[in-house]
Order: structure tokens, then C-alpha cells, then sequence
């Protein structure tokens, strides 16, 4: 590999550099900020020295499935098994199953992450906003450090606790509830699934996800999966109304409109 | 270092470019260089907005109404100036919420519009960035996004929306927002005061103490109202643990309650 070749990613190691918390630089001439991600769109009270992920990212992929990364089977237990395979089934004979999502309610976490519609991630001093297209919903991944609320009710995109380690923003998010799936295909969730995830920026056009689900009520044992976004500041999100179906109306001669 | 060896190399290959950066610059290739250039004078540029913006008087956090408004009035507290054909309308959904109807788009989970999900006495929390202000919402768990590009444009080729299009811009320590494209369909408030596709609004947004938002709204909408009328709303800082509660209308219009997969 050449240094030419590395120019590119030399510049983010400088910039990743600069954004290191101050110990980490100590005996560093005082590094002026160095302005990576979008500046312009994150709240003006973020420190330089944070990591910047803010702005406008679009799916890299969109998949209906999340299964291991690691190419093994998804470790089912027996209930969601069968619960996967009844449901598989039920769509292939064309009466698919409820789906709380088709009624105008969240993804939720994890179905969320490979999301066909774009995020618009606003860094604040206290919590991260992930502004999600699809279905007018945001994430907050809460970085004050505090636990979730002992009353905290269980929700769809449950409670989210972030922090940084170097440039990986690492995301925890317990108190889902367990009326959705994990993916569009059909693989099952309980309420005491517990999602970790791990952001990256790998490129200054590419956020990287890479999440585990840790859910023993339906997995034998944890399983990892990833989701990769990229850059799109030129992106303004559109009102979505479920309510209405304003996304997928189709047209006068039936025609699906293209959104 | 030795966990990132890739990493490692990049960064003695950016040590060395970095120490024979002049050198480095003189001799590229003229397309790396142009492009060195373009990426300095963004950043240089961003750099100025971004001081601009920090100068600026803050009005981002969470915020909530600071009483319960259920009509909206003008600022010296008289009723909106309704004409003949918003009167008739206004009287027509008093009647239909008496009679137990439900005329109200937010009872069946549409979105509160602008600027009603303001007027709503729930949290919701301002990010101020130097390219847009957005509104986060608790209620219908809505994001208004306004972006600092005026003038506002408006029709075309463009969809009429609950939420209109906004655009926003600084007068000294004010925001100044302008929006149009509703549809026309929303309520002002809970009363039902109404607004039709025509209806423009501007806002100006301004902190007023250490805890209060002040927001002069203007509606000019000649097709219900006799002159454009002016409403003030203002806004108590909330504490900075406030939790913005996921709000999930949508289950109210299922036919049977949600029950989790998983056995218990």
C-alpha cells in the first residue's frame, strides 16, 4: 500500500487524532479543531473534541433479513423457531401475519437499523437524536451516562444509553417491548432483548454498525449483525404519514409512486 | 497501536506527509491539490458559520408550553378574526366534537402540523446547529426540520404537507421562520380553529429570560380569517434529563391490544 493510497484515510487518522479527549493528547501542541462529519449540523454546544457523526447518512443496504454476520445458522430456541417458520409459511401461502409494523407502528431496535429510508443523526450535549424517516420516529441515545429509569415503559425503540470509546460510539438499548420482530422476515424478539451496538465511522462517507442481539429468551446465545450507512448530506428528510400511506400511494393508473 | 496496524501505517504515512506537507503540496498532482484546496475552503467556511452560530443567543434544549392552551388567541388576548366561511367551519367542528364525532385529525394519530405540535402541551427539545434548527417532539414523535437557506420556497413542484415547508433565518437575536405547502387539513388547536392550503406562517422565535422561549406567530390565511392575526406563545425551559416518552398513537387504532411473541 502506498502513501498515496493512504491519503485518504491518513487525513481521518489526523482528524480522529485531533478529536481525541484532551488526555489522550497530553504533551500535544493544543490541536485546533479539526472539522470532521458536518459541523454545521450538529448542536453548537457539542465540543469540538467530540466525534462527529452528524448529518445526514442513507442506507448502504437494506435487507429484509438480519442474520449472524458470521454466516452460521441463526441460533434459535424452539418457540422462535417455530414462531419463524409458521410465519415464513403463512406469507408463502399469501396470508401474511400481523405485522405491527404495517399498522403504522415503530420497527423498532433492531429492525430499525437497516432501514430502506435515510437517518439524520443531530449530536446535542446530552444525547444523540437519530431522526428516522420511516414511520416520523427518532432515536435518543442518552449520553449523560445515567442507567434507564427503573419506570421506564418498555417501547419500541426502547431506552438508549451511548459513550464513546475513541471514535466507536458503543450504544446499549434495553426496555424494548417485545411486539415486534428483529427483522422483516420474521425472527422473534422478547422483551428482555438487550441490543449493543458499535458505530464507526470506517470513511468519512461510511458509518458502520455492527450490533448484537443478546436476547436468551428466543436466541441459544447472542448473535452479531451489521448495517452500514453512507454519507448523504445533500439528503432532506420528507414527511412520512403512515397514517395516511402517503409513501406508497399509488397513482391514478395504480402505479406505486416512486418515493 | 498494535491493535490497529493498518492504522499504525496510515498514520507514519500521514507523519510523513504531513512533515513534507509544503513540499508535498508543490509537487501532487494538480487534481489532489485542487481538491486540497476545495476541502480547505470548506472547512474554512464552515468554521466561520459555525463561530457565527456560537455567538448567537441560545435557544436550543427542552422546552414545553408554559400553560395548557386549548383556544389560541391574538397576543392582546382577543379571538382570532374569523370570516363568514372560517366562522361557519369553527362552529361546525364545535358541534361535531359535542357531539361526540372526533373531528379532530390528532384523534385519528395525524400529525399535529405546523406550527400546532408547538401549541400542544408536551416536551420537546430544540437542536440548534448552524444549518438548521429541528424540532424533536414528543407528540407523534415528529421532527420539523428548518433549515437557515431562505427566502422560502414554495409550490412547484412540491408536496402539501402537515408539516409545510419551512425556512428559517436570523434577524439580530430572533428566528425568524416562514412556512407554507400545508394541506390544510390540521387544526390550529384543540378548539378547531382552521387554516386552508393558503395559509403562510412566520414565526419569530426569541429567548426572553434564562428559562423562557417567546414565539410571535403570525397566520395570514385569507380564506378563513378577516387579517392576518398574531398569536404569542411561550415556552419554560425543561430540565436536561427530561425524557422526550415514545408516543405511539398508532395502537389506539388497532382493533385489539398488542401482545408480545415470546412466551411469558
Amino acid at each position: 500500500m502506498t502513501c498515496r493510497k493512504l491519503a485518504v484515510p491518513a487525513l481521518a487518522v489526523l482528524a480522529a487524532a485531533a478529536a481525541l479527549p484532551a488526555h489522550a493528547q497530553r504533551g500535544a501542541p493544543a490541536a485546533t479543531p479539526v472539522l470532521t462529519g458536518d459541523p454545521l449540523r450538529r448542536d453548537i454546544t457539542v465540543p469540538d473534541s467530540v466525534p462527529n457523526i452528524s448529518g445526514t447518512w442513507s442506507p448502504q443496504t437494506f435487507f429484509r433479513t438480519i442474520r449472524p454476520m458470521s454466516g452460521e445458522e441463526t441460533p434459535f430456541l424452539p418457540w422462535a423457531k417455530k414462531f419463524f417458520l409458521d410465519r415464513s409459511a403463512a406469507e408463502a401461502s399469501g396470508s401474511p401475519l400481523f405485522d405491527p409494523n404495517a399498522n403504522c407502528l415503530p420497527s423498532g431496535v433492531p429492525r430499525v437499523l437497516p432501514t430502506p429510508y435515510p437517518y439524520d443523526i443531530v449530536q446535542t450535549p446530552d444525547a444523540i437524536y437519530v431522526g428516522i424517516e420511516v414511520m416520523h420516529s427518532f432515536r435518543i441515545i442518552h449520553m449523560d451516562g445515567k442507567p434507564m429509569p427503573a419506570d421506564f415503559k418498555p417501547s419500541y425503540l426502547g431506552y438508549s444509553v451511548g459513550h464513546w470509546e475513541g471514535e466507536t460510539l458503543v450504544i446499549v438499548t434495553t426496555g424494548l417491548n417485545g411486539f415486534t420482530q428483529v427483522d422483516e422476515e420474521g425472527r422473534p424478539k422478547s422483551s428482555a432483548l438487550k441490543v449493543t451496538e458499535r458505530w464507526t465511522k470506517k470513511a468519512p462517507d461510511l458509518l458502520e454498525n455492527i450490533f448484537t442481539i443478546d436476547d436468551p429468551k428466543t436466541y441459544a446465545h447472542p448473535w452479531t449483525a451489521l448495517a452500514e450507512y453512507k454519507w448523504a448530506p445533500d439528503v432532506r428528510f420528507n414527511e412520512y404519514v403512515c397514517e395516511e400511506n402517503n409513501r406508497n400511494k399509488p397513482d391514478a393508473s395504480g402505479k406505486l409512486r416512486h418515493n | 497501536m498494535t491493535r490497529y496496524p493498518i492504522l499504525a501505517a496510515t498514520a507514519a504515512c500521514a507523519l510523513a506527509l504531513t512533515v513534507s506537507g509544503a513540499a508535498l503540496a508543490q509537487s501532487s498532482i494538480p487534481q489532489e491539490e485542487a481538491a486540497a484546496k476545495r476541502r480547505a475552503d470548506r472547512d474554512a467556511k464552515d468554521k466561520a458559520l459555525l463561530d457565527a452560530e456560537r455567538a448567537r443567543p441560545r435557544i436550543g434544549g427542552y422546552w414545553k408550553i408554559d400553560h395548557k392552551i386549548t383556544a389560541l388567541t391574538t397576543a392582546d388576548g382577543k379571538a382570532p378574526p374569523l370570516n363568514a366561511a372560517g366562522r361557519a367551519l369553527y362552529r361546525q367542528r364545535a358541534a361535531d366534537m359535542k357531539a361526540g364525532k372526533k373531528p379532530d385529525p390528532m384523534e385519528a394519530c395525524l400529525p399535529p402540523g405546523t406550527p400546532r405540535s408547538l401549541v400542544v402541551d408536551k416536551p420537546f427539545m430544540i437542536a440548534q446547529t448552524a444549518a438548521k434548527i429541528t424540532f424533536f417532539h414528543q407528540v407523534y414523535h415528529v421532527i420539523r426540520h428548518v433549515y437557515l437557506d431562505g427566502p422560502l420556497k414554495l409550490g412547484a413542484d412540491r408536496d402539501v404537507l402537515w408539516e409545510g415547508h419551512s425556512s428559517g433565518r436570523w434577524e439580530g437575536d430572533t428566528l425568524v421562520i416562514e412556512s407554507g405547502d400545508f394541506n390544510g387539513k390540521q387544526w390550529l388547536d384543540d378548539s378547531g380553529l382552521p387554516q386552508s392550503p393558503d395559509m403562510r406562517v412566520t414565526e419569530r422565535i426569541k429567548r426572553i429570560g434564562p428559562d423562557t422561549l417567546e414565539d410571535l406567530i403570525t397566520y395570514d390565511d385569507a380564506k378563513y380569517y378577516s387579517a392576518p392575526w398574531t398569536a404569542r406563545l411561550t415556552f419554560k425551559a425543561q430540565p436536561k434529563d427530561t425524557i422526550l416518552v415514545e408516543e405511539d398513537c398508532a395502537e389506539k387504532l388497532l382493533e385489539y391490544p398488542l401482545k408480545p411473541y415470546a412466551p411469558e
